[in-house]
């Protein structure tokens, strides 16, 4: 996987997602992950499990990168101690770079833009937790009980309904992503 | 830990108390094989005392695993996340602390021979569909720690009485940890502020007996907090107090200084390349990459490759044209590279069309490109570490990145290198010289 085409994916995914929702840091992680596991999509970033979910340092390192050079801009939100971002003013011009790879994966990213563009960071935190433990956990990835379990022994601040919906949601639009 | 205690002493912190499970483990062939694993692969040949290896290193990391995990009990506020959010209580602290050690301790025994630059040896990942990922050395540690450090801790007293196995421990490697207390404890080995880098940095200074590594390890030990997240409500990960920003800022300098004055040294970095050349060579019979960690057989072959085997078939004339280089330091010479940082609009893409330029002209002579930011070094170079507010009850952390001047300022190194053979330096010099005066310059000859 090239660096401009990661550098790419950060950008295009701040264009996208930026102007309508609270895209922090982790939100960015999540939507990568959710990308590479649900959409197939190649990202070449692997991803380890924190208390905050499925999480890759290289990435981290690679939205330093893309805020240094301008494709990304991070801006607090008031009153909180939270940071946005936004695609910064060189977004175009390394979208572009990327373009190729960009414009094989554009479908399945705007799937997934749409389905999960307007979620909140702790939602997509819910859903890259089910999806990361259906990769790494082949043995329980089939059944729900056991699924349910294993997010409620990481995650037990999400309750069982929240955890019903996002799992039933996935089973939905997976399909759309085969 | 009531059982038996040693103690062994290191360079760094003293002398380094261990017990009896731990010295099993210390004992056995994958542990005692990282003696002959050198921590910075063939720094040595920039900084002569750079002789260290990844076992002193690990001993390292468990004695300060388990000092942090101390402090996370002694700090009143973190105390009560870990036991009400985390249900971290009393009567678990001695089975979670254990856990700690042991996987800060067995953290690095997938490494192969001379460390970081073997993992471009390493075969593909092909479980995932779609992505070109080589296996990990955390997978290489995980299956290392399953298929030969199980049965010590199963059959070990204390690894039995606190029911810990080679998959517990191995879960704080790669996957996901057992529960939520073990996902925030998994913060002491690969976290934000994590103690593999509190090591490290120090080790490694010492040894390349430089000053650049140096920080306060005992104030960031100190001040170690339960930060609750600053994106995510109700998410909590292991942070610092305010009281010890400037400790934390010292940190993340010392790591940026000993990135652009050790690990990205422009002649430790090609080194790195003429290592991986004569590794393809020796490893030709199994297409060129070390056996893969799957399977218990072969993860043994793997675990059989270390840097004596290799210093072995150098000093036997082995390792093709690349080990004739390592043999009499004839590396490749660095010849043009462009800047650490831009600043300038553009000029991040002019400098690289003209280092392409550079490039297509020396082509000829041989000539090697080494990207600086993709060093094994190379991580964030701020990082997200959270700082909790010294004061009141909340636990809301603040991105060190965000409130500290400094730490704002460092920027990510994006330098690009061209190296020619020794044998072709002057040419090179020559073909550059004359690009140079065509067109201005944006990088440095």
């Amino acid at each position: 996987m090239e660096k401009l085409d990661q550098i790419g994916l950060i950008a295009y995914l701040a264009k996208k997602v930026g102007p309508n929702n609270k895209l922090g840091r982790k939100a960015v992680q999540k939507f990568v992950h959710i990308a590479a596991s649900l959409g197939k999509i190649p990202t070449g970033y692997r991803f380890s499990f924190y208390t905050y979910g499925p999480y890759s340092r290289e990435l981290a390192a690679d939205l330093e990168v893309a805020e240094a050079i301008d494709g990304i801009v991070s801006c607090q939100n008031p009153g909180t101690t939270a940071f946005d971002i936004k695609a910064g003013d060189a977004a175009d011009s390394i979208i572009k770079n990327a373009k190729n790879y960009l414009e094989n994966q554009e479908k399945s990213l705007n799937g997934i833009f749409d389905e999960f563009g307007n979620f909140t960071a702790r939602t997509l935190e819910l859903y890259s937790t089910i999806l990361f433990l259906r990769d790494e956990e082949p043995n329980i990835a089939n059944s729900l009980d056991d699924l349910k379990k294993r997010v409620n022994q990481l995650k037990p601040q999400y309750s069982d309904a929240e955890f019903n919906q996002a799992y039933q949601h996935l089973k939905r639009i997976e399909h759309r992503f085969h | 830990m009531s059982e038996k205690t040693y103690e062994i002493r290191d360079p760094i912190h003293g002398l380094v108390p261990y017990n009896d499970l731990e010295r099993e483990i210390i004992n056995s062939f994958p542990f005692q094989r990282l003696r002959r694993v050198r921590q910075l692969a063939w720094t040595d040949y920039i900084y002569p005392g750079a002789m260290h290896t990844r076992f002193e290193h690990s001993i390292g990391v468990m004695h300060i695993a388990g000092r942090v995990f101390d402090a996370l009990f002694k700090d009143r506020r973190n105390k009560e996340i870990a036991e009400n959010v985390f249900g971290l209580n009393s009567d678990e602290r001695e089975r979670r602390k254990q856990l700690v050690r042991l996987a800060a301790l067995t953290h690095d025994l997938g490494h192969g021979p001379f460390s970081h630059p073997a993992e471009d040896l390493f075969p593909d990942d092909d479980s995932v569909a779609g992505e070109r990922y080589k296996i990990s050395h955390e997978e290489y540690s995980a299956w290392t720690i399953k298929g030969f450090i199980d049965d010590i801790l199963k059959s070990h007293k204390t690894g039995n009485r606190l029911a810990i196995d080679g998959s517990l421990v191995a879960s704080y490697i790669v996957g996901a940890p057992t529960d939520s207390g073990d996902a925030l404890l998994k913060d002491i080995i690969s976290g934000t502020i994590d103690v593999d880098r509190m090591d490290y940095l120090l080790r490694d200074s010492y040894h390349c007996g430089v000053r650049y590594g140096q920080y306060d390890l005992e104030r960031i030990i100190n001040t170690i907090a339960i930060c609750e997240d600053d994106e995510l409500e109700g998410e909590f990960s292991i942070g610092i107090n305010e009281d010890g920003i400037h400790a934390a800022e010292g940190l993340f300098i010392a790591r940026f200084m000993m990135f652009t004055q050790v690990y990205m040294h422009k002649t430790r970095s090609i080194y790195d390349y003429h290592f991986e050349n004569l590794m393809r060579d020796l490893l030709h019979e199994s297409g060129g990459v070390f056996p893969s960690p799957r399977n218990l057989a072969s993860l043994k072959q793997f675990l059989n490759w270390d840097d004596w085997r290799v210093l072995g078939c150098l000093s036997e004339g082995k390792g093709g044209i690349h080990g004739e280089i390592i043999r009499n330091r004839h590396h490749h010479r660095l010849v043009y590279q462009t800047n650490e940082v831009f600043d300038g609009e553009g000029e991040e893409e002019r400098a690289q069309r003209r280092f392409e330029k550079v490039e297509a002209a020396t082509k000829k002579l041989g000539c090697i490109r080494r990207v600086a930011s993709k060093s094994w070094y190379s991580q964030s170079v701020k990082s997200n570490i959270l700082v909790r507010p010294s004061d009141g009850d909340s636990a809301k952390g603040n991105p060190l990145s965000r409130i500290s001047a400094v730490v704002k300022s460092l920027r990510p190194v994006r330098q690009l290198r061209l190296y020619v053979p020794l044998a072709n330096v002057d040419s090179a010099a020559g073909e550059i010289k004359a690009i140079l005066a065509r067109g201005g310059r944006n990088g440095k000859a």
